[in-house]
């Protein structure tokens, strides 16, 4: 077993190489530099060669002029080298944190960021070496790692969420034990001092873009092109072309300087866990990933050498910064036939699952870190623990608010009912359970119910949330028809979850609204009074109060359908008039002295999707 | 003369960079020792644990829990004894045996939570379960850091100059290698066949 202290010698010549070649890059991109120099001079008629040197002597002023144009950029580079070189030299904390990655806390409750601890205390043990800091890259579904860091003391190990959740436990230990070798090999500073100096070439591309993007803003105000402007772009251009040769050097320097050690950093990982094959397994599980591997990331770039594997995909597989992984593979485990298995469908299934599960636990994360704030919100006054967990929990979330659009019909209620339990994501015992309690509620403990749910919803990612409303659809609205505790609970869930797109259907003619709201008043005086005097009175003072002839219909049914559809025009009102809308409505459900369940409820719709106050909402029975 | 006295200098110098060298991996090793030590307390301050929340579940196990607290018992007072006066083979023989007693009875424990569902998705049970998974492995690693460590002091201590040093300086004796059993042979279920 080499020691430490050999590795770091061999790091040390690896530096020599590293620096070698940079300087030979630097001068490549200073010679280059020259040409586009001098014709932009001739171009705006400037002798260049006065820039530096105006004395008499013409060759002195042509080598003052490279000279000085050398050291001018030679410089700059060597400011933007010591710029990252400090930055990064405090820690792998800040390449992790550059990445997007989170600390796990070591008293994580997280069963998954306990078990990555584990892994890696036990990795540790192994190579007998401290504790490093551990991250998670939260928002990576692709499997990766990174070891960083400059001292040993200060180094951390990175996963990705991908990595975590797609990798077995023997699997995760290898990858973070290759980490470990990084560190040990002392491969983590040379990265340092290796991204450092590829800063230095490739900053000057991102010059290039942020001058071309200036010199464009800066022109636009004035209306006309400035000299200035145009000289600024010109440069901006010929800038961005360097950075982008400069970005192609600095991905060779990379692919020849680290490509090797991935060799070396797998070799060591199994020399640590003493089980190559785990590490052949989890290369294996990368390999034959549905997904491209790629980081989603912007300056995974600057970073892409100190990945477990290719986090990016080169357009050139020898600038790619790490040996193709058949090659790695077959170096652990000679038995490999070499044969990638097409993942089988359910795998597929399985990935999408996970990604699901993905979503399921950040919001998990989020939803917890909620519940911290709050310690009380959990435990939803007067309503079964059970349910408030449910409600909290995004994946469960979904049937929770399905179950509480049920119809009262118990044909019907039966039909969606089986419905929902055939989704995938539903719990039949949690199902049965959450029923039992459902039935004992109160429509207000009900809706408080929705809004906590609501909540967890809105930690599910955007493209879940609009599958849940098409299903929430699908299954609520049976042939067209909807009860009016279903309307209610359907409509909140849909204004709360797309909220966005509202008020698409644009300006609506008078006539159009003014039925709507006839339509809404009709129903509203229908569901408070029974008898039809007392109907058409209630409808007419609101009709008052509008200033607006309403014929009052008569028919107490099918007010439901009417009452949705004129809902979603009234929705395109202007503020002002909804307001208005809403004191109309209250006035007809209050004129009869008394307030039922059902008018409280609908009011609560009407006032909660048109983003009205109301005082009757606020009294809801229980 | 002067060629004389050059040379004892030479001399000097190589034995005391020996010595050196031995003292240094002596106490690499010690220390990867004490590495297993820490381990070796932290599972058995979780077999309680373990114990008390199958307890809930298995009443009538109970021959396979009272197995378990005897094996803990036993491994925590021969790592005891350990402590009191140096690392020698027959208390690291002992220590080895009561351990691999003590993996065995956890890894039957195991294979009977393997039978109670309820047990298996209690989420303590899947902490604990977590936690030995991980001890197990850091046990483990450490033996196989010691044993790495050991390996280097004996090595080095028989191989050529080292081993004219050695004997006067007091590292006489080759450190002994720790063989405690595998707890990954012992965690398999036992094979059942029909025929």
């Amino acid at each position: 077993m080499q020691n430490f202290f050999e590795h770091q010698r061999q790091a040390r010549r690896k530096t020599w190489l590293l620096v070698t070649l940079f300087v030979i890059a630097v001068s490549a991109l200073i010679a280059l530099i020259h040409f586009p120099v001098l014709w932009v001079m001739e171009f705006y008629n400037t002798d260049p060669h006065t820039y530096f040197y105006q004395g008499p002597d013409k060759s002195r002023r042509v080598y003052g002029f490279h000279l000085g144009l050398a050291v001018s950029i030679a410089s700059v580079i060597m400011i933007a080298v010591l710029y990252k070189y400090f930055q990064l030299r405090q820690g792998g904390h800040v390449i992790a944190r550059q990445l997007g990655g989170e600390q796990v806390q070591s008293n994580s409750y997280d069963p998954l960021h306990r078990l990555l601890l584990n892994v890696v205390e036990e990795v540790a043990i192994a190579a007998r070496m401290p504790v490093p800091g551990v991250y998670v890259l939260t928002h990576q579904p692709s499997i990766n790692a990174f070891a960083a860091g400059y001292h040993r003391h200060d180094s951390v190990i990175a996963v990705t969420q991908g990595a975590l959740q797609q990798l077995n436990r023997e699997q995760l230990q290898a990858v973070v034990a290759h980490e470990f070798s990084h560190i040990r090999h002392g491969d983590v500073r040379l990265n340092v001092r290796m991204t450092a100096l590829l800063f230095g070439i490739t900053f000057i591309g991102q010059a290039g873009e942020n001058l071309i993007h200036g010199a464009m803003n800066a022109s636009r105000p004035h209306g006309q092109k400035g000299d200035g402007a145009g000289f600024g772009a010109l440069v901006g251009l010929i800038l961005t072309l360097f950075g982008w040769l400069g970005t192609q050097l600095g991905d060779a320097i990379k692919a020849l300087v680290c490509r090797q050690r991935e060799y070396l950093a797998d070799a060591g990982a199994a020399e640590l866990t003493r089980a190559p094959y785990d590490l052949a397994q989890a290369l294996l599980v990368i390999a034959e990933s549905p997904r491209k591997n790629t980081l989603r990331q912007n300056n995974a770039h600057l970073y892409s050498h100190l990945f477990f594997s290719d986090a990016l995909s080169p357009w050139l597989s020898w600038l790619s910064t790490h040996p193709p992984l058949s090659k790695r593979i077959q170096a652990l485990d000679p038995s490999w036939d070499g044969v990638l298995s097409k993942r089988p469908r359910s795998h597929a299934h399985t990935t999408v699952h996970g990604a699901m599960m993905a979503a399921h636990e950040q919001s998990q994360l989020q939803v917890a870190r909620h519940q911290r704030n709050s310690e009380n919100q959990i435990k939803l006054e007067g309503i079964d623990a059970n349910l408030g967990y449910l409600a909290h929990e995004p994946v469960d979330a979904q049937w929770l608010v399905m179950m509480l659009c049920l119809h009262q019909d118990w044909q019907q209620r039966q039909t969606q009912l089986r419905q929902i339990v055939a989704l995938p994501y539903v719990d039949a015992f949690k199902f049965d359970q959450a029923e039992n309690s459902l039935a004992g509620l109160g429509m207000s403990k009900k809706l408080m119910l929705l809004e906590v749910a609501i909540g967890a919803l809105r930690c599910l990612p955007q493209h879940s949330q609009r599958e849940f409303l098409t299903k929430l659809k699908n299954i609520v609205v049976v042939d067209g028809s909807l009860d009016l505790h279903a309307w209610s609970f359907y409509e909140l869930s849909v204004h709360a979850l797309s909220e966005a797109n509202s008020g698409t259907i644009g300006r609506l003619n008078k006539e159009l609204i003014g039925t709507a709201c006839e339509q809404l008043l009709n129903a509203l005086a229908s569901f408070g009074h029974c008898d039809e005097k007392q109907q058409a009175t209630a409808l007419n003072a609101a009709s008052e109060a509008l200033q607006l002839p309403m014929r009052y219909y008569g028919d107490a049914q099918c007010q439901v359908t009417r009452l949705q559809r004129a809902l979603s025009i009234v929705k395109t009102l202007p503020q002002a008039k909804k307001q208005v809308l809403i004191q109309a409505c209250q006035l007809c459900i209050s004129h009869d002295g008394e307030i039922n369940e059902a008018e409280q409820v609908t009011l609560y719709t009407l006032a909660a999707c048109l983003n009205v106050d109301s005082e009757v909402v606020s009294h809801l029975p229980g | 003369m002067t060629v004389l006295l050059i040379i004892l200098v030479v001399v000097a110098i190589a034995v005391v960079m020996i010595f050196n060298n031995l003292v240094q991996y002596k106490n690499e090793f010690q220390n990867a020792f004490a590495q297993i030590d820490v381990q070796l307390h932290r599972r058995h301050d979780l077999v309680p644990n373990l114990v008390a929340t199958a307890q809930a579940y298995l009443d009538h196990e109970n021959t396979t829990l009272k197995a378990v607290t005897a094996a803990r018992n036993q491994a925590v007072s021969a790592l005891q004894a350990l402590h009191q006066g140096n690392i020698d083979a027959t208390k690291l023989s002992q220590l080895a045996a009561s351990e691999g007693a003590l993996s065995s009875a956890l890894g039957a424990l195991q294979i009977s939570v393997e039978d109670y569902p309820d047990l298996k998705a209690d989420s303590t049970m899947a902490n604990l379960s977590e936690e030995l998974t991980s001890t197990e492995n850091r046990i483990a690693f450490a033996r196989q850091a010691y044993n790495d460590a050991v390996m280097q002091y004996n090595s080095f201590k028989q191989s050529f100059p080292p081993v004219l040093v050695a004997k006067m300086t007091g590292h006489g004796i080759d450190a002994p290698l720790l063989q405690l059993e595998d707890p990954q042979t012992q965690r398999q279920a036992p094979k059942v066949s029909f025929n």
